[in-house]
């Protein structure tokens, strides 16, 4: 059997594992396991399983992740988001599917501070499913709107995706944020647009709340100032140049803190039942980033993404035709693989083709253009079945929802995504506009 | 078909100075010279799991046949290597690699034991780079947000009463757009990929008999890997080994530096070096850090005065060569 | 008699993971303290904690592997539960004692290899860049959380091949 052969082979095993319910973690550990060991031999695997949960783990970038989570559980156990919806509901309630758009609104808006997708999903998630389900939102536009709303975090600058891309193909990582914001807003814009054909073929899905008068719209909003602060301080703070967008995780956690404590009237219980919490779903989330990465180091010994590539790039087709396989492939990939694993595989092959293209673009400006291409195509990924990572982790937060439903879902968000990719290939000027703008 | 096909890891992306002028030009060389019996797939940019500091373990223990490293992430490993990380020892990056390959055949099999060494180098000596205003004297240092590039830098750097920092180099650039740090000390060539020179437009550079410092890399080989191979493939392999591989591989990094120095000049950006009576005095400012470098050595139990005078004999040797 | 042991044993184990848990969590909260603690100083008096990038790294690493076994008790990892949805309850109990295997089998795996790795690490002396912090603390963290997913999982296998329902 040849690596290639071999590396289907264990892609199928793991649909397999998966479907008769062993945890997704556990069955990527075991067919990346099966598959290292095929390829490299049982010593290498040892001393893999030895060595990476602690290098896997303590990973600065990620420590994001579960220090937003906390944030999150903070701000949802002290009541402090509980207002926030109020005062929306208040404002856009009586929108059909208001209240899934201010939802992705405030993804938009964390994005905004946060560059991981995972963060982002998991707090937004754990601050805005609950009130949706209270509202009497369906479980599938609730889970949809929020696991396309999360990734929002790395569409929407900073990006922690993007950075590692700028590094890997030497690209100015700024230009790269700079060409991000038109489609990361797009993105934004597309989700709501989707909410709003859904609710319009589906009106049960997200109900009309209570008529409000315009007293009460201003009498709830005074309620939100402090979290509103909260987050000025921590956008203000990152774009001023007071701190990393990884250390405003941290801020963002002392800050909430103490609102919880002063205005929220939290005690040590509720400390404590947050925390836990917490432990639980950052758990989730590092066993799969491990699992994951097992996976991926199975994949790129297999040398798949090579012989992909090489098929492409003989094939003598059209550039634009090249470059739709190319984007393809990342759909097919993100089925089992995550965001940061698919660029690192794909990118060191992929980006030489395509500024040796001719897109009718200068070549510095395909660079960039392809560069936010596949960071779109490799988010989708996250929301995909069979492994959609922010799928799991909003399923994670309410044990009533099914997965099935969960992914049902994400359909109309997905459809967006499939248009805006053709709008930016099509017009790479939505992309590079800015870039000239204001270089 | 390949008789031997080895695995190459390394942290660095496929386009990288490292990887397109130097390993990948070595396999193919290797390659051609067993005529096509050995093959060498190069994985960049971390590929096969772990952290750069894991590389030279995996080499070790043969989960890759080999692979090339920074020798500073792994503080504390090799002692003895680190005489060439003190402020100012280097010269350029050929005569200062070739110094440390003898250096370490001599020296350092014990450091080295566990791995077939192919060869040990160096970068050329790197500079400083400011975000906000020029670095003229050593009291420009006082109280500026520095990111050292290892261990011993840090130590210079606190002497200078820099606030040191260490972060990984993918953070680097956005620190610096966002002011979290204000100086970053490097060669060049690592400017150049990281477009340090379009946030950091302030550049020091050093002018004496010696660079201002230095960091040092390991390519090596799994024993293993090197061993199963029949006598004319080990040949091939050491043919391409050793102090003529380190010169090589001085020379990649030299004639890179200069390439790269000059993106900053097209940048419109400003220099200041450090000369003459200046120069002095950083070098004398910064003995301590020799000095306590050789105290803690003695106390490890290290010649630490003859390892010294035995790495600047070695740099003096190749300067003259 | 036998009961007794049996719930005091699950005791023990929940009580274990709750405390682990809770260390982590507030491990968790100490980095961002750190964190803070380090913009303010480099904000107002040009001097940030040194090394917080590593502290960071090595508590976020140990906080992870602390939070496992609560994670595994709640059964907090995703399952796709998109084609066992209408399974018997039978056969849904046999598809949970094999996961529950591999996870066993998997977490005492990683605590074996990981203890190799860790006398290994110490040997060595790998540590932090500018604290020199050992590596070999994360690893004896990792150890013990990864035994304890061990013996959850063991638990877990034997009260159900028991008949048992704890959960
Ligand atoms: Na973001
Ligand atoms: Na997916």
């Amino acid at each position: 059997m040849s690596n290639i052969e071999l590396a289907f082979l264990m892609m199928a095993a793991l649909m397999v594992l998966m479907s008769i319910r062993i945890p997704i973690a556990l069955a990527m550990l075991v067919c990346g396991g099966v598959g290292y060991v095929m390829i490299g031999g049982m010593p290498a695997l040892l001393n893999y399983l030895g060595t990476a949960p602690v290098s896997k783990f303590s990973s600065y970038d990620l420590s994001v992740v579960p220090l937003f989570l906390l944030m999150g559980e903070l701000a949802t156990r002290s009541g402090i988001t509980a207002e926030l919806f109020r005062t929306c509901n208040t404002w856009i309630g009586r929108q059909r599917g208001g209240i899934a758009m201010a939802a992705i609104a405030g993804c938009a808006a964390f994005g905004a501070i946060c560059g991981s997708s995972l963060a982002t999903a998991s707090t937004m998630g754990k601050v805005a499913l609950p009130e949706m389900k209270r509202l009497k939102y369906s479980g599938s536009l609730a889970a949809g709107a929020l696991a396309a709303g999360g990734t929002l975090g790395i569409l929407i600058p900073p990006s922690m995706v993007l950075i590692i891309f700028a590094v890997l193909t030497e690209q100015n990582i700024s230009k790269m944020f700079i060409a991000a914001f038109v489609p990361g807003f797009l993105a934004a814009g597309g989700y709501i647009l989707a909410i709003a054909i859904y609710v319009r073929i589906f009106p049960e899905s997200g109900p009309r709340g209570e008529k409000t008068t315009f007293a009460q719209k201003l009498k709830s909003t005074k309620d939100v100032w402090h979290i509103t602060i909260i987050f000025l301080i921590v956008l203000g703070g990152i774009y001023l140049g007071f701190f990393t967008p990884t250390e405003a995780a941290s801020v963002g956690v002392i800050l909430t803190a103490i609102l919880a404590l002063t205005h929220g009237k939290m005690r040590l219980d509720g400390l404590l039942v947050c925390l836990m919490k917490t432990a639980v779903s950052s758990a989730m989330i590092f066993f799969i980033v491990l699992g994951a990465d097992l996976f991926s180091v199975f994949i790129a010994l297999s040398r798949l993404p090579d012989v992909g590539v090489e098929l492409i790039t003989n094939s003598g087709l059209s550039p634009y035709t090249i470059l739709t396989l190319m984007l393809l492939t990342y759909l097919v990939m993100g089925c089992f693989l995550d965001s940061l694993a698919m660029i690192l595989l794909t990118i060191p092959i992929y980006f030489p083709i395509i500024v040796a293209m001719d897109f009718g673009i200068p070549v510095a400006d395909a660079g960039i253009w392809f560069g936010i291409l596949a960071l779109i195509v490799v988010e989708v990924g996250l929301i995909t079945p069979p492994v959609g990572m922010n799928v799991f982790i909003i399923k994670s937060f309410d044990d009533t929802l099914k997965l099935k439903e969960c992914f049902k879902g994400v359909v109309p968000f997905l459809i967006s995504d499939f248009v805006r990719v053709a709008l930016l290939v099509l017009f790479p000027g939505i992309t590079l506009g800015l870039v000239h703008l204001i270089s | 078909e390949a008789e031997y096909t080895f695995k190459l890891h390394h942290m660095l992306p496929p386009v990288s100075n490292a990887q397109v002028n130097f390993l990948q030009p070595w396999a193919d060389k290797v390659e051609a010279e067993s005529n096509g019996r050995i093959h060498i797939d190069i994985y960049p940019a971390m590929q096969l799991g772990g952290k750069p500091p894991q590389l030279f373990d995996q080499t070790r223990k043969g989960i890759v046949d080999m692979s090339w490293t920074v020798g500073g992430y792994t503080p504390g490993r090799f002692p003895k290597a680190t005489a060439f990380e003190l402020p100012f020892m280097p010269l350029s990056a050929r005569i200062t690699s070739m110094a440390m390959q003898e250096y370490a055949e001599t020296e350092m099999q014990d450091e080295l034991k566990d791995v077939h060494l192919l060869t040990l180098h160096t970068h050329f000596p790197g500079s400083l780079h400011s975000r906000t205003k020029d670095i003229k004297k050593l009291e420009d240092l006082d109280g500026m947000k520095v990111r050292s590039p290892n261990k011993m830098m840090a130590d210079a750097l606190n002497i200078l009463k820099a606030n040191t920092v260490f972060m990984p180099v993918p953070s680097m650039p956005s620190a610096l757009s966002k002011g979290v740090i204000d100086v970053t000390a490097l060669p060049f060539e690592v400017v150049k990929p990281m477009k340090i020179h379009e946030l950091a437009p302030h550049h020091t550079e050093f002018k004496g008999d010696r660079g201002f410092y230095t960091q040092f890399f390991i390519f090596s080989m799994n024993k293993k890997s090197y061993n199963k191979l029949p006598d004319d493939l080990k040949k091939v392999i050491d043919d391409n080994s050793g102090v003529p591989l380190a010169g090589f591989v001085g020379d990649v990094f030299d004639a890179y530096e200069i390439g790269a120095r000059k993106d900053a000049v097209d940048n419109g950006n400003t220099f200041n070096t450090i000369e003459g009576a200046e120069y002095d005095r950083w070098k004398d400012t910064l003995t301590p850090v020799t000095e306590q470098w050789i105290e803690d050595m003695n106390d490890d139990g290290y010649d630490a005065e003859r390892l010294l005078d035995k790495a600047k004999t070695l740099i003096e040797k190749y300067e003259n060569f | 008699m036998m009961q007794l042991t049996a719930t005091s044993r699950h005791l023990l184990l929940e009580r274990l993971a709750n405390i682990f848990a809770l260390t982590g969590g507030f491990i968790m909260l100490m980095l961002a303290i750190v964190t803070v603690a380090s913009i303010i100083g480099r904000s107002t008096i040009g001097q940030s904690i040194v090394g917080d990038y590593e502290i960071t790294e090595m508590g976020l690493g140990m906080a992870i592997f602390l939070f496992l076994p609560k994670c595994y008790q709640q059964k907090g990892h995703v399952v796709v539960d998109l084609f066992t949805a209408h399974c018997k309850p039978s056969t849904i109990r046999t598809l949970g004692i094999i996961s529950d295997l591999v996870f066993t089998a998997v977490s005492f795996t990683f605590a074996y290899q990981m203890t190799l790795s860790g006398f290994e690490a110490k040997e060595y002396l790998e540590q932090s860049m500018l604290l020199a912090l050992p590596t070999w603390w994360t690893f004896t963290v990792g150890v013990i959380c990864m035994l304890l997913c061990g013996f959850c999982g063991l638990n877990r296998l034997y009260t159900t091949l028991r008949g048992g329902n704890h959960e």
